[in-house]
């Protein structure tokens, strides 16, 4: 699995990935051989997690969505893109999200 | 910033409740898939202990279900019970903790959530049948279990123990 994160690449969320909102935190819990395992491995995201979590909806380019943080959001973009790609090679790295081939 | 965060202890990090664990459970189950977790609590000792991990199967009203397995039920105040099946009545169960005196009394089938198909302790599968888990459903029923067997039980685990230190 590649790793590296392209800015003009698409990413969507994996079918093997539960989420529910639960104080103001997404848990993010994975599915494996039909089995949710709470014990083992649960995520969460914060606001700002979920902002990008819901926006990698399978059709925007990476910069897209930079892009529109830019616009709704007050801060630098540079920081802005740091934070996008970060979390998006955390979310690939333990499978939660996909690259769109 | 930390905005993904690893939760490697289901009640730690996020102090999740009882009522955010029925939560995530019921978040499972509408997508049709099993969901293990921590147990916590000695209500269900020795059979499930405090710390084992258990696999809970979704319910629905298709399920075939019997004296004996153990149910995840919707307490109906925010909260859920895993409990042993003692008796079944009609559209209702009975059911009680194998280590409580009392009942928790009856519960229609709709509240079920789950039913327990695997108990991990320590990184093992424990083994049951259905016929041992109709015969602890019988004892737990008749009051015996706690009255008689488990006392019994644990007086001979102190015996073995004391023994085994003496040696």
């Amino acid at each position: 699995m590649d790793g590296n994160v392209y800015k003009n690449k698409i990413y969507k969320k994996s079918e093997n990935i539960i989420a529910r909102t639960i104080e103001n935190e997404l848990i993010l819990v994975p599915v494996s051989a039909d089995i949710a395992d709470l014990d083992a491995s649960l995520f969460s995201l914060n606001q700002t997690g979920i902002e990008i979590w819901n926006r990698l909806d399978g059709k925007r380019v990476l910069n897209e969505i930079v892009q529109e943080f830019d616009e709704n959001f007050d801060a630098h973009k540079d920081v802005i893109m740091k934070d996008v790609c970060g979390i998006i090679q955390e979310l690939l790295k333990h499978g939660i999200i996909e690259k769109v081939e | 910033m930390v905005l993904l965060k690893r939760l490697s202890n289901l009640d730690s990090n996020l102090q999740i409740s009882n009522l955010n664990l029925k939560d995530l459970i019921t978040a499972v189950f509408k997508n049709d898939k099993k969901v293990r977790f921590k147990t916590y609590g000695h209500s269900m000792s020795p059979f499930i202990k405090d710390g084992d991990i258990v696999t809970l199967k979704p319910y629905s009203a298709h399920s075939l279900i019997k004296p004996g397995d153990i149910a995840a039920v919707n307490r109906g105040n925010k909260k859920i019970i895993v409990h042993r099946i003692t008796r079944i009545d009609g559209e209702k169960i009975l059911l009680k903790g194998d280590n409580c005196i009392e009942f928790d009394g009856h519960f229609i089938k709709e509240n079920i959530m789950g039913i327990i198909t695997n108990i991990e302790r320590n990184g093992k599968k424990l083994r049951s049948s259905r016929v041992t888990n109709l015969i602890i459903a019988c004892l737990s029923g008749s009051g015996l279990l706690t009255s008689h067997i488990l006392p019994f039980l644990r007086h001979m685990k102190s015996k073995k123990e004391a023994f085994a230190r003496h040696v």
